[in-house]
C-alpha cells in the first residue's frame, strides 16, 4: 500500500522547536554567527542554547568551532548544506500550508 | 475554529523565521566615526600605490592592502558576533545602490585626476570621496536597521 503525499510532507520535526527553528533562521542568513549573538537573539540561558545546538548539530544541520581559550574563546555555529536545505523546505512547506 | 489556531501557529513560525533571517543585518552595535575615516584612508594609500609605485612594489603594496581589508572585515565580524549572508533585504537595495555608485564615482574622478593633474590630489579625492560615501552609508545603513528592528519588534 503506497501513503499519499501530504502537505505537511516537507515540515521538519526537528524544528517544529520553536528555538532551534530561530537558531536555524539565523545560521541561514549568516555566514557564522557567535554563540553569544544567538543567545541574546533568542533571549535564552547559556546551557539552553548549548542543548538546542547540540540537537541540530547531532542531526547534521549545524557545525560548532571553538577558538581561543578562556574569557576572549568563541563558539561559533554555521548552518551545514543539509541544514540549510531542510531550512529552505521546511519554510517554503509553512508558506505552502498558510496560501492552502 | 481549528483551522485559524492553526494558521496562527504557521503564521508565528514565518515571523519568527523572518525575525531570525533578518537579525544577521540588522542587529550590530553602532559603528565607530573612524571606520569611514579608515575607509578614506585606504583609498588614499591605494590611489597612491597605483600612481607612484611600479613593478613588485606596486604589487606587494597592493596586497598588503588587500590584507588590511581582510583584517577589517575579520574585525567586523567578532564585533558584530554575526556576518550576514545571501542577498541583503529589499530594503536595503537602494542604500548599496546608491553607495556603489558613488564609490565608483570616486574612483572614476581620482582616475581621471591622477591622469590628468597629479597623484596626489587624486589620493586625496580618493580619500576624502570614499569617507564621505562610506559614512553616508553606515548613516543610512543604520537608520533602515533601526527601523526593521523595530517593526520586528
Amino acid at each position: 500500500m503506497t501513503q499519499t503525499p501530504s502537505a505537511l510532507d516537507g515540515l521538519d520535526p526537528l524544528l517544529n522547536a520553536p528555538k532551534r527553528l530561530a537558531i536555524m533562521a539565523v545560521l541561514a542568513a549568516s555566514t557564522t554567527t557567535d554563540f553569544a549573538f544567538l543567545r541574546e537573539h533568542l533571549g535564552v540561558s547559556d546551557s539552553d542554547l548549548s542543548k538546542q545546538a547540540a540537537a541540530l548539530e547531532a542531526a547534521g544541520y549545524l557545525t560548532i568551532t571553538k577558538s581561543g581559550r578562556g574569557r576572549g574563546s568563541v563558539t561559533a555555529y554555521k548552518a551545514t548544506k543539509l541544514g540549510r536545505r531542510s531550512y529552505q523546505q521546511h519554510r517554503a512547506t509553512l508558506r505552502g500550508l498558510l496560501h492552502d | 475554529m481549528e483551522s485559524n489556531s492553526h494558521g496562527e501557529s504557521v503564521r508565528a513560525q514565518l515571523d519568527e523565521m523572518e525575525r531570525g533571517e533578518l537579525a544577521p543585518w540588522v542587529t550590530l552595535p553602532p559603528t565607530p566615526a573612524w571606520w569611514a575615516v579608515a575607509f578614506g584612508v585606504w583609498a588614499a594609500g591605494f590611489a597612491l600605490v597605483v600612481g607612484l609605485l611600479e613593478g613588485a612594489a606596486q604589487s606587494f603594496a597592493q596586497l598588503a592592502l588587500v590584507l588590511v581589508l581582510f583584517g577589517a572585515i575579520v574585525w567586523d565580524r567578532r564585533r558584530r558576533g554575526t556576518y550576514p549572508a545571501g542577498r541583503p533585504p529589499r530594503e536595503f537595495t537602494w542604500a548599496v545602490v546608491r553607495m556603489l555608485l558613488g564609490a565608483a564615482a570616486v574612483a572614476g574622478v581620482a582616475w581621471l585626476v591622477g591622469e590628468q593633474v597629479s597623484v596626489w590630489v587624486a589620493a586625496a579625492i580618493a580619500g576624502v570621496g570614499t569617507w564621505a560615501v562610506v559614512a553616508r552609508y553606515e548613516h543610512e545603513y543604520a537608520a533602515i536597521a533601526a527601523r526593521l528592528r523595530e517593526r520586528l519588534r
